[in-house]
């Protein structure tokens, strides 16, 4: 299950902040060092700060802990939603009239 | 005086102004004697209308030929109707600047015409994201059968202020299940109506999909006259139905006869305290049920329901958190700010799940007439208690003690919470039924009163 939701955050995150690779210039990229190596950081953490730039939300470093519990229990529960298989052409419940 | 407003219902003040045994005016005295005695230990009202409550009851008493079903029968409302003169806060230290709202809502004013005397604004959970009935702003809440536990919420003010015997009607609203959650855990009466039935005008939303309106108090008869009083369309309120008065009060003497019942079997049986399988288990042996049937994929509705809820949220509130984060409270904050990081893409997932579950769910109601289920998992947690135990897990209160209203309101469906006065404290068992049908979980009601099965049990004094 974890990894699972680890992955779809990094589709996610990159779809909600609209972040792009960095582009190419055409030159080999330089090797990193080996003793450089950086602990891999939390995609949800990296997520949160993202989306919270993108929107203009603000975020103090302690707000952190309690929003993401709050988006991984979000995202737990729409999980379960989406994985519920339904035909291409149900209607959401709400509906236009015009 | 002849009667005691702080323990009289709605009805029988309203019989006694109408007949003469009592002026409006010495109600509203006694009602504001108890709030000024009895409040400051409660803390369900952040306004107290007493110049104005006072005048309405003196012009009442002049026209009193005029019989009008709630005649001189005080409430009051959640702080998050518009009441004319005061900032409508909804719980928040934010909304405290804004502008005096130059009208009542609309169900004020219609209560008001049947001859209720508005009281007063009644504390709630902050924007109403809450289940507790506390308030960091304005303090908690707290339940009259024992003031160290919640009241529940977010409309907590309106089930404190009912139990507590300060008024016999209260408003408040039910996004996942905020007026059953009070009327459980404080022993209450409380119908959420179908969605679209009462007009939401000049009230303060949450989640424009989900928000309902509805009243408590400690009768079936009560939350009849009442209901009674408010329906009817408004243009003002896109979502409300056009459809004409349909009076319930006088269908109540029908009770349960001819109805078929069944209890809510798989998602609403698990997890329950001990307490709340007794009280549903009591409803359905004094109604004669022997049968239990599945409502379909009841946890992904509350999860659905909890997506669309974060989402809708956040983005009501998106430009206050930008301006205004610090002002929130916290809990509330960081809840919202989650919320408008959930992608469209699944709250819209949610949407087309909500169709396929109302349609799979109506189909129920083809077999019986009415379902019950537990209103709350548990009686009523400790005030500033985080977690309790549901299913062998500790979860949060404040977004739990909802499980088994969410997936009901998720499709607007009516509801009737019944109080079981179980010792030593109360609790709620819902009666669900199909839209349109309030007439149906009423009656129900009504005749587990007349068994004497649900009641409001009377606090300590």
């Amino acid at each position: 299950m974890a990894r699972t939701r680890k992955s779809r955050l990094k589709t996610t995150a990159a779809q909600a902040t609209g972040a792009r690779e960095t582009p190419s210039t055409g030159r080999k990229p330089a090797r990193k060092p080996k003793s450089t190596k950086e602990p891999a950081s939390d995609p949800l953490d990296d997520f949160i700060r993202s989306a919270a730039r993108a929107l203009a939300l603000p975020l103090e470093p302690q707000w952190l802990p309690a929003i993401k519990a709050n988006l991984d229990t979000n995202l737990r529960l729409a999980a379960l939603v989406a994985e519920f298989a339904l035909p291409d052409e149900s209607e959401p419940a709400p509906v236009f009239t015009a | 005086m002849g009667i005691d407003p702080t323990s009289a219902t709605a009805g029988e003040i309203a019989r006694a102004v109408n007949a003469g045994e009592v002026s409006a005016a010495e109600v509203i005295e006694q009602t504001l004697l108890a709030i000024r005695m009895r409040d400051p230990v409660l803390n369900c009202f952040t306004d107290v209308t007493a110049e104005r409550a006072a005048a309405r009851a003196q012009a009442l008493d002049r026209e009193r030929a005029s019989n009008k079903p709630l005649a001189g029968v005080p409430f009051a409302v959640k702080n998050l109707f518009d009441v004319k003169g005061l900032a409508t806060l909804a719980g928040s230290k934010i909304n405290r600047s804004r502008e005096p709202a130059s009208r009542d809502a609309v169900l004020i004013e219609r209560l008001e015409s049947a001859g209720a005397i508005l009281v007063g604004a009644l504390n709630m959970g902050e924007y109403a994201y809450d289940f507790t009935g506390e308030n960091i702003h304005a303090g908690p809440s707290r339940n009259p059968h024992d003031v160290t536990r919640m009241t529940g919420g977010s409309s907590g003010g309106s089930g404190g202020a009912v139990a507590g015997g300060l008024v016999p009607l209260s408003l408040g609203s039910d996004t996942n299940g905020s007026i059953r959650v009070p009327a459980s855990l404080c022993g209450l009466f409380g119908l959420k109506p179908t969605y679209g039935r009462l007009t939401r005008a000049r009230t303060f939303p949450f989640v424009a999909s989900l928000d309902h309106l509805g009243p408590l108090s400690r009768t079936t008869h009560d939350l009849a006259l009442a209901y009674d009083a408010m329906q009817g369309p408004d243009p003002e309120d896109a979502a409300c139905a056009n459809r004409p008065i349909e009076p319930v009060t006088p269908l109540l003497a029908r009770a349960a006869d001819g109805l078929t019942v069944a209890v809510a079997g798989g998602y609403f049986r698990k997890g329950l305290s001990p307490e709340a399988f007794a009280a549903v288990d009591r409803v359905a042996a004094a109604l004669g049920v022997n049968r239990d049937i599945e409502i379909p994929e009841a946890a992904r509705a509350r999860a659905a329901a909890y997506v669309i809820t974060a989402s809708e949220g956040a983005a009501l509130h998106l430009d206050r958190l930008r301006a205004h984060a610090a002002d929130f409270d916290p809990a509330v904050r960081d809840r919202l700010i989650a919320g408008a990081m959930v992608p469209a893409a699944l709250v819209n997932k949610a949407q087309i799940f909500r169709r396929w579950y109302r349609a799979r769910v109506l189909e129920l109601f083809d077999k019986v007439d009415a379902i019950l289920a537990p209103a709350t998992p548990c009686t009523a947690p400790a005030i500033g208690q985080k977690t309790f135990w549901l299913d062998g897990e500790a979860v949060p209160v404040r977004a739990n003690l909802g499980i088994y209203t969410q997936p009901i309101s998720f499709i607007g469906l009516p509801v009737v919470a019944v109080p079981l006065p179980l010792t030593p404290l109360p609790i709620g068992v819902q009666i669900i039924v199909a839209p349109w049908r309030e007439d149906v979980a009423l009656r129900i009601a009504y005749a587990l009163e007349q068994m004497g099965i649900a009641t409001a049990p009377t606090p300590p004094a």
